[in-house]
């Protein structure tokens, strides 16, 4: 119990004093995961809302391959990225691996499942006298997208939440497509895996509070949006 | 020249699936009337108020609107014609957002505010106290009253209303129907008006059509007289009214068949030298209401559990001295029944 009570103590001296190994693996999962989402989201509100505000055939095929791969392990994600562009895959002339871009192309896969799918659900559950109301106020069809879409903003908020806590909390893709290299790929969640490792409990835990005090942030900023 | 007609249904139908949902072969509604709507559950009712909506099309006939064919998101359709539902939807926004929605998707952002102001208060929602509410900071009543004043704030040509005053209290109730009359009286909409309130309904609306099973039965003030009906070796098959009260009419076509009588032949006096059998029934005057129209007095009568309408003439009342909770009788003839 004694190095848990010290690490917590060391670990608020580290992010008090600046320490720059800590505050470097932040400022890295925050960039990537920002990236990474940026990417998931533009190709996944579409989809889903396409998915979600259509009726099409094999659309329950597609969504069980959705939902499948909303469980994807992350290790696996990693697996296949690595594969792709290590230096004998499709993809090596790039140089994505070892590199921030690679973190992002791999986390990028993790998200969008889930924002597709979780847009997906929030398009059907729209109440289906929202598009006869906005026929009889006379909306036209763009009039009807942009307010359907306005309608599930919380809906699309938290399906992005979602993936960006799956993102910024994931090891295995920032593990194996990253390398875990201190000052240029490490994030907080591989830092953690490797000080842990190495017995040093107050890097650990001094990461693992920014981490924590990152989700609850975006979550306060959601709950603010909700009451405007 | 302007169609008199508002809308003209000519050999319509309509399916969900294989399910025939409306059949109508012939319907034209005038242009600045009051139609009233009226049948039970699954009749068809909603239907019609989405095919007046354009919002679907009927598979097979057409639907004249001011004498044209129309489609969903022609301007004629989209600035003309307006629906309240029966659970309206409320934008996730303020009460003014919700109700300047339409006038914002018409570009008429000069009066906005006036228009907003104005369409409240016919509603009875003071604009002070509800313009910055949102929308889950009202009642049902509430709710359904800026769902109103949101289509009245656009002066609709046609306002089609689908039980506005079901789930309300008394008040909005009040209030709801209050405001829809005045979009006729100020701007000359054309109402068509689902309720299952037959007394309302006969007391503001010029024609009243009643749908069961998706067909339309002639308009006009009518009875339904809902079975099952238990059938006699005389051919003769009665229905319970309730309070020990029973209805007899000739070969129902089946024993939950639904049963129409026309105002017009429900009488308070009994038939002169007539060998047929009569119904003779015991009611209470409920309501009494002159229809403008004809001059005659529209009487509401409930029967047991039954709601009767009959007509009588203005001299008839002032001798009887009707008045609603007088027990009255009512004389009815069998064979003036017919099958829906």
């Amino acid at each position: 119990m004694e190095f848990i009570i010290s690490g917590v103590v060391q670990a608020i001296f580290l992010l008090a004093s600046g320490d720059s190994s800590t505050w470097s693996a932040v400022a890295v999962t925050l960039k990537v995961s920002t990236c990474s989402m940026l990417m998931s989201m533009a190709a996944g509100l579409p989809c889903g809302f396409l998915i979600g505000y259509f009726d099409f055939r094999g659309k329950r095929a597609l969504r069980t391959v959705l939902d499948t791969m909303l469980a994807l392990p992350t290790v696996f994600i990693g697996l296949l990225v690595y594969a792709f562009i290590s230096n004998q895959g499709p993809l090596g002339e790039f140089n994505l691996l070892f590199s921030l871009g690679g973190i992002a192309v791999g986390q990028t896969l993790l998200a969008f499942p889930i924002v597709t799918a979780l847009t997906a659900v929030t398009i059907e559950a729209i109440d289906p006298q929202l598009k006869l109301t906005l026929i009889s106020l006379g909306a036209g069809k763009k009039n009807i997208l942009a307010t359907c879409l306005w309608e599930v903003r919380f809906g699309i908020l938290a399906a992005a939440v979602t993936a960006y806590g799956r993102v910024m909390t994931e090891v295995g893709i920032s593990m194996m497509v990253g390398g875990n290299i201190k000052w240029h790929t490490r994030t907080i969640t591989t830092a953690i895996a490797l000080e842990t490792g190495k017995g040093m409990f107050a890097n650990g835990i001094a990461l693992g509070v920014v981490l924590i005090t990152i989700a609850f942030g975006v979550n306060l900023s959601l709950s603010f949006l909700r009451k405007q | 020249m302007k169609s008199p007609l508002a809308y003209h249904f000519n050999q319509v139908e309509h399916y969900y699936g294989t399910n025939k949902a409306l059949d109508i072969k012939e319907l034209a509604i005038p242009r600045g009337s009051i139609t009233g709507i009226a049948g039970p559950n699954g009749s068809g009712k909603s239907t019609l108020l989405k095919l007046m909506t354009f919002a679907e099309s009927p598979r097979f006939g057409e639907i004249l609107f001011n004498g044209k064919k129309e489609h969903l998101f022609s301007p004629s359709v989209r600035f003309e014609i307006s629906l309240l539902t029966q659970k309206p939807y409320l934008l996730k926004r303020t009460v003014f957002e919700n109700t300047a929605y339409g006038l914002k998707i018409r570009k008429n952002s000069k009066d906005i505010r006036a228009r907003v102001e104005e369409a409240l208060s016919k509603v009875g929602l003071p604009f002070e106290d509800f313009a910055k509410r949102r929308w889950h900071q009202l009642s049902g009543g509430e709710a359904q009253r800026v769902a109103l004043a949101a289509r009245l704030a656009l002066h609709p040509q046609v306002l089609l209303l689908d039980e506005p005053t079901a789930s309300v209290d008394a008040e909005s109730a009040a209030r709801i129907r209050d405001a829809s009359l005045a979009a006729r009286r100020d701007w000359g909409t054309t109402l068509v008006i689902v309720s299952h309130d037959p007394q309302w309904l006969n007391e503001i609306s010029d024609t009243t059509l009643h749908l069961f099973e998706g067909k339309a039965v002639k308009p006009g003030r009518n009875t339904m007289i809902p079975g099952p009906w238990t059938t006699q070796p005389n051919h003769m098959a009665f229905c319970d009214l309730g309070g020990g009260q029973r209805f007899f009419a000739p070969d129902p076509p089946a024993r939950d068949a639904m049963g129409l009588i026309s105002a017009h032949d429900i009488k308070l006096d009994p038939p002169e030298k007539s060998r047929e059998f009569t119904n003779q029934l015991e009611g209470i005057v409920t309501h009494l209401v002159l229809d403008p129209k004809t001059a005659m007095v529209i009487a509401s009568i409930r029967v047991g559990d039954l709601m009767v309408i009959t007509l009588i003439d203005q001299q008839t009342v002032a001798a009887s001295g009707l008045y609603p909770g007088r027990v009255v009788t009512l004389f009815a003839r069998p064979s003036a029944v017919t099958w829906l």
